[in-house]
């Protein structure tokens, strides 16, 4: 009686681990597919990467125009606020 | 909606950015306000939510939105984690960022990758720009990958994940 009660308790221990495991390892997979859902449903990189180019752009104007720090910090929020991918050359020149 | 072969992309990629570890390289500088500093090694313990503005991207634009980013370090402050916003901008760039990001004052400290160490320890870091914004839990692997600011669906995960995250720490 005491062997049968005690490998009772020993296989409620063990289903009891496994439950837990297998919740805990569906509740991962879980999140993980809904990240990749979420994930794949935002903008695509295309879209909202910046063109390498505009790197340059804005190190020149900041080289350019840049000797008075305010002006200089100014002059890239302007270029940002206009453009949708970062610096509008043009808008730049214009406002300095 | 993304179409199955975008989220396969998707999925294939998570996969396989979040079997390897993030790795922070000693040799960050810290910009803190005006000041320029080492890298405080204790306060980033744990789990940490990185921004990462890779050599590709516009600095100086991304400089200029900083603020954007505030509400995640609001978040962390209250859910316990630390936000690492990372610069790695070509050297010829440098200069140029650092001292912006000087000008700019941020309130939170601002990191700069300065020898391109956490570019090149991080190579399985995809150049996809979703994959550059991701939460890492105390293991060191990544752990949510996205902007839990760019959509309600993205934030609510990443409070389950932070739930989830907290359940296992304790």
């Amino acid at each position: 009686m005491k062997k049968i009660l005690i490998s009772t308790a020993v296989a409620a221990i063990f289903a009891a681990t496994t439950l837990f495991i297998v919740s805990n390892d569906d509740s991962l997979s879980t999140l993980f597919e809904d990240n990749v859902e979420a994930l794949a449903d935002t903008e695509s990189p295309d879209q909202s990467r910046p063109l390498g180019h505009h790197l340059e752009t804005c190190g020149q104007l900041f080289y350019k125009y840049g000797y008075l720090a305010t002006n200089c910090v100014n002059l890239i929020e302007v270029c940002d606020r206009n453009s949708n991918n970062g610096c509008n050359p043009t808008i730049c020149t214009n406002h300095k | 909606m993304a179409s199955c072969t975008e989220r396969q992309k998707v999925r294939t990629m998570m996969m396989d950015f979040m079997k390897t570890d993030i790795v922070i390289p000693d040799d960050l500088e810290c910009i803190c306000g005006h000041e320029v500093k080492a890298i405080d090694r204790d306060s980033i313990k744990g789990s940490m939510f990185i921004i990462y503005y890779d050599s590709l991207d516009c600095s100086s634009c991304r400089i200029g939105h900083l603020a954007e980013n505030y509400p995640l370090y609001e978040m962390a402050d209250t859910s316990g984690f630390t936000v690492l916003t990372i610069f790695s901008p070509r050297m010829d760039d440098l200069k140029e960022v650092r001292l912006q990001l000087m000008l700019t004052n941020s309130p939170a400290p601002i990191y700069l990758d300065v020898n391109g160490s956490f570019r090149k320890r991080n190579s399985s870091i995809p150049s996809d720009l979703r994959f550059h914004k991701f939460y890492v839990s105390p293991d060191s692997r990544p752990a949510f990958v996205g902007n839990p600011l760019a959509s309600d669906k993205l934030y609510e995960l990443f409070e389950k994940v932070l739930n989830h995250s907290n359940i296992i720490t304790k």
